[in-house]
């Protein structure tokens, strides 16, 4: 399955800074941190997205907030928080000193100070238009986490055995008798059973039994905890076993090497009875041969339940796995098949999508609109995987069904605007550029819904003048506000010129070093050479891309869409009876 | 986030938040928490054992109620935070203007001439 995404995309808005720390605990949690750096991470992410969603856009003007999340070095983390609002520099803030008393007392304005004192180091910088706080958290050595050795029951077993000689006056007969394979058993006669037992000490971490190990004494637990780790097809089974409980006696009763490693949880005492005093004194007592048998099979029937819940464990995964990748596919069938605009025989159309994910956020689609328009689009949905899927296919839906009713363009999009932020509970929204092209005159109307920006290559241009993106009126995202009204604009299609739409997963496509590829990249690629169709075209920006990730992982989903505008279509002329004078 | 108050024999109102103290926590026990603390002079102990995280926004929260409190005679103070808790109480200086008490018979007692103040 996909793994959680280390880079997250939110409007900067109160009500969406609880999905961000939710986001960042998940991958604290997967990563294995302790809990008070996890309680670190979340309390400076809040702050930062809460001060971010508060001042760096003017109201009524939501932007983004992307964080992206990477492991640091000796399990720390950098968190990288960007927006595109006002320049910022928490450096320049200087915090209110504390108050004297409640009554002179401010409150609020203590975000940022939060921010420093809980995070190791706060890096900014203002690049282009966007703020980039970089905030480096490492664990806290004397935390109680980072003192915890790590237990691995592969490592070679350590013995620190202490007090082993022992008389019979020093049976702790109380803990005996509390033992499941002592119960019922007369004092008296465990001290006489109990003799040439030893008692031993373990440190918390120490192994009692590895796995595999030959064993031949039965232990009881007579203080502490001991845990059983049992590792099977990689995976790790814990069992804890408290004072009173007994282990070892299975490879003692079977004769085969110890089954699973048993470790001491916290500090512990156990006394070991060595085989030969289990065989002959011990279970030859009714009592004890009783106790024996029922330990036994409550084991197996603690077992079995565990089987049972792995089993219905492994059924809902596999149930959920299936599920979304009927997502992927409803999603994908959604998207026009290549040969697309198949029908318009003086334009070439192709597109290529590439999913980060199993469910991803992009799509496109091309339909015409009649014999002599047709429409191309380009999106990007919020989130990632079914809530997403299902959100884009009612995007592509009402984008199809209005656009297709010919009114403007601009009137199309504030409808579908308004449609989207209805019944929308989760804000999820959409980037779109949608694009009109008139194919007898060539002209091209399109319109941009907080989307990258699309390309004109030229056909009859000079070298330097080729490649050119359309600037234009970039409107804001679609399902966030009601009633925004759109601009059009409008550029007019020469031979042979082509039109390239893409999404930001182009651009931001980033190599291992962190590095992206960036537009200016993109541009001159475009103008180093001629495409002879759009299935060139996206093929060459797509090996650029992979030349240039050179095998990192990618964190966003990409698409290309290309359209060559190969002549002008004649237009069906009407004969008219001709009149005479 | 939750919240109970109740009332002690002694007079002491005895507001338990439970709960993380972020953005949307907050706002839900903001109005509640509100008319429990800020609307008539009172003693008052906000018992923060069941909370689990504060921001700066549940700390605005708390700072401003025990202002109000403080403004109509009565007092305001917390008791029980959870270590990490405690921690943002101390490096915002918080817990130097309002009083943090470990237990909450540590709190009630400190609130005993704020009672009697109040009852006069």
């Amino acid at each position: 399955m996909a793994r959680t995404s280390r880079r997250l995309r939110l409007v900067a808005r109160l009500d969406q800074v609880g999905q961000a720390t939710h986001w960042a605990m998940d991958l604290a949690e997967n990563q294995g941190l302790g809990d008070a750096l996890r309680f670190r991470i979340d309390l400076v992410l809040e702050e930062a997205l809460t001060n971010i969603a508060k001042h760096a856009y003017d109201e009524g003007e939501p932007g983004f907030v992307e964080i992206a999340w990477q492991p640091g070095r000796n399990d720390g983390v950098i968190l990288q928080i960007c927006d595109w609002g006002h320049p910022f520099d928490p450096a320049d803030f200087m915090p209110a000193a504390p108050a004297q008393d409640l009554a002179s007392a401010q409150p609020g304005g203590l975000g940022i100070g939060l921010i420093r004192q809980f995070a190791d180091q706060i890096d900014y910088a203002r690049i282009g238009d966007r703020n980039r706080l970089t905030l480096m958290l490492k664990p806290e050595s004397e935390s109680p986490d980072a003192a915890l050795p790590r237990q691995d029951a592969t490592a070679v077993p350590q013995r620190r055995e202490r007090a082993s000689p022992s008389s019979a006056s020093e049976y702790p007969l109380d803990a005996l008798q509390q033992a499941q394979l002592l119960r019922g058993v007369p004092p008296d006669r465990i001290a006489d059973l109990m003799h040439d037992c030893r008692r031993k000490t373990l440190c918390s971490g120490d192994y009692l039994i590895a796995q595999g190990q030959i064993n031949h004494q039965v232990y009881i637990v007579l203080s502490g905890q001991l845990s059983v780790a049992l590792l099977s097809d990689g995976s790790r089974v814990e069992l804890a076993l408290d004072a009173g409980e007994c282990v070892g006696e299975m490879s003692v009763i079977d004769g085969k090497p110890a089954s699973a490693s048993v470790l001491a949880k916290t500090d512990a005492e156990v006394l070991a009875i060595p085989e030969e005093v289990f065989w002959s004194r011990l279970v030859t007592q009714p009592r004890v041969a009783r106790n024996l048998m029922s330990m036994m099979s409550q084991r197996i029937r603690r077992q079995n339940a565990h089987e049972l819940e792995i089993l219905e464990q492994e059924l809902r995964y596999l149930h959920l796995a299936k599920e979304i990748g009927v997502a992927h596919d409803i999603q994908m069938s959604m998207l026009p098949q290549p040969p697309l605009l198949d029908g318009h025989s003086t334009v070439d159309v192709d597109s290529l999508i590439q999913t980060a994910e199993v469910v991803g956020g992009d799509f496109y689609d091309t339909f015409s609109l009649d014999e002599e328009r047709i429409c191309l689009i380009v999106g990007d949905v919020s989130g990632k995987g079914i809530p997403a899927a299902l959100f884009m296919m009612r995007v592509l839906t009402l984008l199809r069904t209005h656009i297709k009713k010919k009114r403007r363009l601009e009137k199309s999009l504030f409808k579908v605007n308004n449609l989207l932020r209805q019944n929308n509970p989760t804000h999820m929204f959409v980037t779109a550029l949608i694009v009109v092209v008139d194919l007898t005159s060539g002209r091209a109307t399109w319109v941009n819904a907080g989307h990258s920006e699309p390309v004109l290559l030229r056909s009859s241009a000079s070298k330097a003048n080729r490649v050119k993106p359309l600037r234009a009126p970039k409107g804001i995202l679609l399902g966030v506000q009601a009633n925004i009204e759109f601009k059009a604009a409008r550029v007019s299609l020469r031979k042979q010129d082509t039109l390239m739409l893409y999404t930001d997963g182009v651009t931001e496509a980033e190599n291992s070093t962190q590095e992206q590829f960036g537009e200016e990249r993109l541009m001159d690629y475009l103008g180093s050479r001629p495409f002879d169709s759009a299935t060139d075209l996206v093929r060459g920006v797509r090996e650029q891309l992979n030349l240039f990730v050179n095998g990192a992982q990618a964190s966003d989903d990409i698409t290309l869409l290309a359209l060559v505008f190969r002549e002008p279509k004649r237009r069906r002329v009407t004969r008219r009876p001709k009149q005479s004078p | 986030m939750l919240l109970e108050s109740s009332i002690l024999e002694d007079g002491t109102t005895v507001v338990s938040l439970q709960g993380r103290m972020d953005v949307s926590g907050t706002q839900e026990i903001e109005l509640p928490l509100t008319t429990r603390t800020a609307i008539s002079k009172a003693a008052i102990i906000v018992d923060l054992s069941g909370v689990d995280f504060l921001a700066s926004i549940g700390l605005r929260a708390l700072v401003s109620n025990a202002k109000a409190q403080e403004l109509r005679g009565g007092r305001m103070v917390l008791c029980n935070p959870q270590p990490a808790v405690e921690k943002v109480l101390a490096s915002t200086g918080i817990d130097t203007i309002i009083p943090v008490f470990r237990t909450r018979s540590a709190a009630q007692e400190y609130l005993l001439p704020v009672l009697r103040k109040l009852r006069r």
